[in-house]
């Protein structure tokens, strides 16, 4: 090889080859501040953490009001349309408890009703023990609750008296029908309403006792099972469950199943976590001519090995189907490089070239003749590098639920910001050496991609009340490379992926 | 961004061409500084120093030549300077050198990769080294490199001769399976 050629190849690389800046304290110690401090990261973030922070506020403060509402019809007396809602739920109740008496008289012999008298006699002391701690405990709590109009509503005074005399509580119960004790009939309706209340559920009653008598008597009987199940239930019930604790009347609820509902909601709030699976689709380009052979061998030689994504939502959804979704997202794309490298070793070995014999009177001389052989092998070595590129983006999409029999389907759009990209691995760079270190810098990678967008559809099925899983495939797009502005190849992608999620709602609607 | 935008705005002083500019060219600026001064905190400072000049005379900037060439006379002169400033002056030896440089080397040499030549640059003489950059690599005259130096012509041809022969020594005594080897384990390694 000429002296020249080799100064001329020693030129050409030296003269274009490059080392590692830090560009940030290059910039800074020129005095070069040319990128602002980005205000949209901070400013998407704490808009998202806000608009997140005033859902989570809207829900709660949503579902506290109707149950407060609730709350507040079995706390005041006054007339409105909760109390009169609640009346008739108590009503009901008044109304069953008297059938389900009578219907025990029916199904009974004189001896079993006059044992349910002594029961109901008992437990009628109880109640009024029970109602006289009630309103101690809430004159000491609550002194705001006006407990001289709540417990004359249920009528301690009539309780009191029958308990001094029982036998006129007996008289008492004997003429309302063996019908359920005064005390518990009273707090099933206001004391200024007794008289009116009672009048109406007499004649009630012996409409359903007309009824009765109508029915066959296996119906009867039967129903008769489902009203004992009912009135067994309301003396287990103390008088603080029923008109002051939240919690433990909601345990009574469901045994009503025909109370009517009035918490059908307008938006409901739902927590979504999701993992999924992309197959990316990666552009790589150039404008350097220079790169032009790297380029190359990039496209052919790199390949994406998998891409993985995972991510939490949370879902405002208005019961007309549209609904937003803000959230987290995290992912990692794995790419490899195989480098093929052809390896030339040089053997040299003695090969028997020639013999020659020679006789020389009765002496033969045998001469070989040896020569070295450079036999050349060569081998392909693959050296097989991989790096990945973890990112984490802050989504926000909207979109629409259609349903349809059995499942519902969702048609989403929505955008992502790349708050963070970090690669790490060793990435082929054709120069020498061949693969340089990706480290926690912007020499190949950018630190951020910023906007990309999205859109698919979420099949989903329900699982229970609460509960959804759904399918989605989904389309996602950068609009900016992922390669910082040294690296001479642009490195952009998009992705198909398949997710599945689990929506977890906190109200049915 | 193209280059004659970058320049452009450079000449108006925006901070976003600037900024690219020294995106562009820091790297390769670096290397070239490196070459000169073998110490990485200097070359940093060299490099710093160029991108001042550069940013201060880039109105007098004709777009007569190459601008890659423009900017890497300023890097070597700031190299020169940074190595003047530290040894009070850049030093080269006065010498007469007349061996004959052999014409041919082995044909390994052409695999040699960048850090194998960097690496034998820097086995040079300092005198001859810097030379050898001068010429070989920059593409400096002897003339100019004399005046660069404050040296005579004569000294120049001597140095580059020197750091031929002494190149071509470097060369014959490395063994291609050794060469081999090596570039075996540093991929290896990387």
């Amino acid at each position: 090889m000429d002296y020249l050629d080799f100064e001329k190849g020693l030129k050409d690389k030296l003269s274009q080859s490059r080392k590692e800046v830090d560009m940030n304290r290059l910039l800074n110690d020129l005095n070069i501040h040319n990128e602002k401090p980005s205000r949209f990261i901070p400013g998407f973030l704490s808009t998202s953490a806000l608009l997140i922070a005033f859902l989570s506020i809207a829900y709660f403060s949503y579902t506290n009001y109707f149950s407060e509402k609730s709350t507040s019809v079995a706390h005041t007396i006054q007339a409105n349309e909760a109390s009169k809602a609640v009346e008739i739920d108590k009503s009901q109740l008044s109304i069953e408890a008297n059938v389900s008496s009578e219907a025990s008289i029916i199904a009974q012999s004189k001896k079993a009703q006059n044992k349910i008298i002594e029961v109901e006699q008992q437990e009628s002391s109880q109640k009024i023990i029970e109602a006289k701690t009630a309103k101690s405990i809430i004159d000491q709590t609550n002194p705001q609750i006006n407990t001289n109009s709540y417990f004359k509503g249920i009528g301690i005074d009539q309780a009191s008296e029958s308990v001094l005399n029982p036998k006129k509580n007996l008289n008492n119960s004997t003429a309302k029908h063996f019908s359920i004790p005064a005390e518990n009939k009273i707090i099933l309706s206001p004391k200024n309403q007794t008289t009116s209340k009672e009048l109406d559920k007499s004649t009630k009653s012996a409409e359903i006792i007309a009824d009765i008598n109508a029915k066959p008597l296996e119906t009867i009987k039967e129903n008769s099972q489902v009203w004992n199940s009912k009135i067994e239930a309301i003396p287990s019930l103390s008088l603080i469950t029923l008109q002051t604790n939240e919690t433990q009347s909601a345990s009574f609820l469901p045994l009503l199943k025909d109370c009517p509902t009035f918490k059908d909601r307008l938006w409901t709030f739902s927590f979504i976590p999701e993992i999924g699976y992309q197959w990316p689709i990666k552009k790589l380009e150039t404008d350097d001519a220079n790169a032009a052979g790297l380029l190359e061998e990039r496209k052919q030689d790199e390949i994406t090995l998998e891409s993985f994504q995972a991510a939490a939502y949370f879902e405002l959804k208005h019961n007309s189907g549209l609904y937003l979704k803000p959230g987290i997202s995290i992912s990692k794309t794995n790419e490899q490089f195989k480098l093929k490298n052809n390896i030339t070793i040089s053997d040299t070995t003695l090969q028997l070239v020639r013999i020659d014999t020679i006789i020389v009177n009765d002496t033969i001389e045998i001469t070989q003749i040896y020569e070295e052989k450079i036999s050349d092998s060569t081998f392909v070595n693959t050296i097989n590098s991989t790096y990945s590129i973890s990112q984490v983006d802050i989504p926000i999409s909207i979109g629409y639920t259609h349903l349809l029999e059995g499942f519902a389907i969702d048609f989403e759009i929505g955008a992502k910001f790349n708050i963070l990209t970090r690669t790490s691995g060793s990435l082929y760079i054709g120069d020498e050496p061949a693969f340089a270190r990706l480290r926690d810098d912007e020499t190949y990678f950018r630190r951020s991609v910023g906007l990309g967008f999205f859109g698919g559809i979420n099949i989903r099925k329900q699982l229970n009340a609460f509960g959804e899983v759904y399918l989605a495939p989904r389309f996602q797009f950068n609009t900016k490379t992922i390669s910082s502005d040294g690296n001479a190849i642009s490195q952009k992608y998009s992705n198909f992926g398949l997710h599945l999620g689990y929506v977890y709602t906190f109200a049915t609607k | 961004m193209n280059l004659n935008t970058i320049i452009e705005g450079c000449k108006r002083q925006d901070s976003k061409c600037q900024e690219a500019l020294v995106k562009q060219y820091a790297p390769i600026l670096l290397r070239l500084c490196n070459r000169y001064l073998y110490d990485e905190h200097l070359a940093y400072d060299a490099m710093q120093d160029c991108f001042i000049n550069v940013f201060k005379y880039i109105n007098g900037y004709k777009e007569e030549g190459k601008f890659e060439a423009w900017i890497k006379r300023i890097a070597v002169n700031c190299s020169l300077n940074v190595r003047k400033k530290m040894s009070g002056s850049i030093n080269i030896e006065e010498i007469e050198y007349t061996n004959d440089v052999p014409t041919f080397v082995p044909d390994f040499a052409a695999k040699f990769s960048t850090e194998d030549l960097l690496l034998l640059i820097e086995r040079l003489p300092k005198s001859a080294a810097i030379v050898f950059n001068m010429y070989v690599v920059e593409g400096y005259s002897h003339k100019e490199i004399a005046e660069a130096l404050d040296i005579k012509e004569s000294s120049s041809r001597s140095q580059l001769t020197r750091a031929r022969t002494k190149m071509i020594e470097m060369i014959n005594d490395c063994k291609e399976s050794e060469k081999i080897r090596m570039d075996k384990i540093r991929i290896q390694y990387q």
